[in-house]
């Protein structure tokens, strides 16, 4: 008796997953009201390309940036696509470790999207990574002209100036940083890095050269020297600023905004003299992936105006679509309208082609430089 | 038969160690003799030495080993300055209490290296927790700045690593024998000859192990250095990762490595003998 009830066990054990798989299963009424839920607030031409796709049994590995921008994703770009039945997979972290995952796995790709910075998709699609940005997704179209460049542009910002307002009359511009009584009091970005690589050409630009004469640049932000801080950390940066430990910092727009809501003592400029620096997040399609349709669904998704809108009212990252409509504050505090034309373009390939023999030189004759 | 034995019993862990360990370090290798192209990870074929000459005739790479032995040096001699008595508190307990310490010893390393750094990261901010109470106490008129030093990350290497000094350290006092320090007592010895002459001669066994152990871990610590540091001190693992996952210089950074590996070796043997002939002395 014991065994018999031992083996309908077993065979109940082995029969439950199709019991599950059977309770799971949803009607087609369920699957259209579950679509219908997700794509609440999508434009036509999204909805369009959406229309009478299934994903199912199929897994999407995207990886990306945690926080905020997870969050983003998980409420506008995931429900959509697990609506229409796939399965989402994030693999957070920093750009590092996914841009030597791509690479490391070039032959049988496990990652299907991979958001990586301005610079690092130039490289990748040069390298044969991550495939070229096309008109087979419908909202490439809408992209503005920079933001098709070896990727699909998902938010753009400016390099600008966070500043405490006690020690400055008026916004400051890029040059104000170098007057001498704020030596030694100026935040620097980690290097390398978007930030770290633009404040570099924003000081051979304020010596009056650019970045492909980086002997200028070096030596101006020496001038800056000694450094009394490294920001790594947003809340230690806004926290020393509030304090007047430093004065002012290279920050990109959108981060400085949380920070003056929460009422400390900071501001931030849009530099005029020389400009803010365009740093952009992007995302690319990785070459040879399992999952080619999703993928491009996914694509889609990420730059459609809904999405994009989220990334302005959330962080105050800017649209990369140009079809996106922003008003009041929001629209006044992203890289939006007039902006977008102001920002400066840097060479990324050269600063990319230069970064090795820049970076060694960054931690001698800035990091160890005590400014005497 | 008895030998075969044990390498069934050792097979597993040898599978391991040449799954995870042998064969990544062959490609490290590999890849240490090839060229770096910039603008590309993709390294043309062909082999060559330029890496590993850079890395010994440039000064500034001499100066990230020193800075890194430096580093490593200063805490794992503070670990043994602070483990020490507290091994002798914890060796002097009964063994359920002793159970008790050890296990509150280790437990900050349960939560992992980075919850770690990151709460000494908000400790010794200019206006975190330590600064706000030597101000508070009039200790101090001016907040100091341990974030970016190197007194910043001994501190932050000095509590990750306190837990690898303290239990070989309490291992090797338990294995007194309490009539020797008795018969030493009874002689006339005083407290500090019982412990120069008796207790820390038949504990070197203990401090050699803890050393070598700790200033290993020190050598090749990275989240503490690298979120205590800020970017402006460079040790060998901080230094390693910016050119492997931020400069994307993969043959750099694995000749790097290989070359720290080589240097680690030798630091580790030179401690382990000198510690080694310690003992031997004070045994004689």
């Amino acid at each position: 008796m014991k065994k018999f009830f031992l083996v309908l066990m077993m065979v109940l054990l082995a029969l439950s997953p199709l019991f599950a798989g059977g309770s799971s299963e949803v009607s087609e009424e369920e699957r259209a009201a579950m679509i219908a839920k997700a794509d609440e607030g999508l434009d036509e031409e999204t909805l369009a390309f959406l229309d009478g796709k299934d994903f199912t049994g199929q897994t999407l590995v995207v990886g990306v940036w945690g926080g905020v921008i997870e969050d983003i994703l998980r409420e506008y770009v995931i429900p959509p696509l697990e609506a229409r039945g796939a399965t989402i997979e994030l693999l957070l972290g920093g750009t590092g470790d996914r841009f030597s995952k791509i690479y490391m796995e070039k032959d049988n790709p496990t990652m299907d999207i991979c958001y990586l910075n301005m610079y690092e998709c130039q490289m990748s699609m040069r390298d044969g990574i991550t495939e070229e940005p096309s008109a087979k997704i419908p909202a490439y179209d809408d992209l503005y002209p920079w933001a098709q460049i070896a990727s699909y542009g998902v938010s753009v910002m400016g390099l600008g100036i966070a500043y405490n307002p006690d020690y400055f009359d008026a916004p400051p511009n890029w040059n104000d940083l170098w007057k001498p009584e704020y030596k030694g009091k100026i935040a620097f970005p980690n290097y390398p890095g978007s930030e770290g690589d633009a404040f570099l050409a924003i000081a051979a630009r304020v010596a009056g050269t650019d970045e492909h004469d980086m002997d200028k640049g070096f030596e101006k932000l020496r001038e800056l020297c000694p450094v009394p801080l490294v920001y790594t950390n947003l809340d230690e940066l806004f926290m020393l600023m509030d304090k007047g430990d430093i004065v002012a910092a290279p920050v990109i727009s959108g981060y400085a905004w949380t920070y003056i809501d929460r009422g400390m003592n900071i501001a931030f400029s849009w530099p005029t003299d020389i400009g803010c620096v365009k740093t952009m997040d992007t995302m690319t399609i990785v070459k040879n992936n399992k999952h080619p349709e999703l993928s491009d669904a996914w694509a889609q998704l990420a730059i459609c105006p809904r999405t994009q809108k989220a990334y302005a009212e959330r962080i105050y990252f800017g649209p990369t679509n140009s079809e996106v409509v922003l008003e009041g504050e929001v629209a006044d505090r992203v890289v939006y309208g007039e902006r977008v034309d102001q920002l400066v373009d840097l060479d990324w390939m050269y600063i990319i082609e230069n970064r090795a023999d820049w970076t060694h030189r960054y931690n001698q004759d800035i990091l160890e430089y005590d400014g005497n | 038969m008895k030998s075969r034995h044990a390498f069934y019993l050792m097979l597993p862990a040898l599978c391991m160690l040449v799954l995870i360990f042998v064969i990544p370090l062959f490609f490290l290798v590999a890849k240490s003799f090839q060229a770096y192209v910039p603008g590309t990870l993709v390294s043309p074929p062909g082999f060559t030495l330029e890496n590993y000459i850079n890395l010994v005739s440039d000064p500034y790479y001499w100066s990230v080993y020193l800075r890194t032995l430096r580093i490593s040096f200063v805490s794992t001699l503070v670990i043994l300055v602070l483990s020490y008595p507290l091994s002798v508190f914890i060796s002097k307990r009964k063994a359920r209490t002793r159970g008790f310490f050890l296990t509150l010893v280790i437990l900050p390393m349960i939560g992992g290296a980075m919850i770690q750094t990151m709460g000494w990261f908000a400790t010794l901010m200019r206006y975190g927790f330590l600064n706000s109470v030597l101000l508070a106490i009039g200790l101090i008129s001016e907040p100091i700045t341990f974030l970016g030093t190197e007194l910043g990350v001994e501190i932050g290497l000095v509590q990750a690593f306190l837990p690898m000094m303290v239990y070989p350290l309490t291992s090797s006092l338990l294995q007194i024998d309490r009539d020797v320090v008795d018969a030493a007592r009874t002689l006339g010895a005083g407290r500090f000859t019982v412990f120069s002459k008796i207790t820390f001669p038949l504990t070197l066994p203990g401090v050699a192990a803890g050393s070598v152990l700790v200033f290993m871990a020190c050598l090749t610590g990275f989240v503490t250095p690298s979120s205590l540091g800020q970017g402006k001190i460079q040790v060998f693992g901080t230094y390693a990762y910016q050119q492997a996952m931020q400069v994307m210089n993969w043959p750099l950074s694995s000749s790097f490595s290989i070359f720290f590996i080589i240097l680690i070796a030798l630091a580790s043997l030179i401690v382990s003998v000198v510690c080694r002939k310690c003992a031997e002395r004070r045994g004689r």
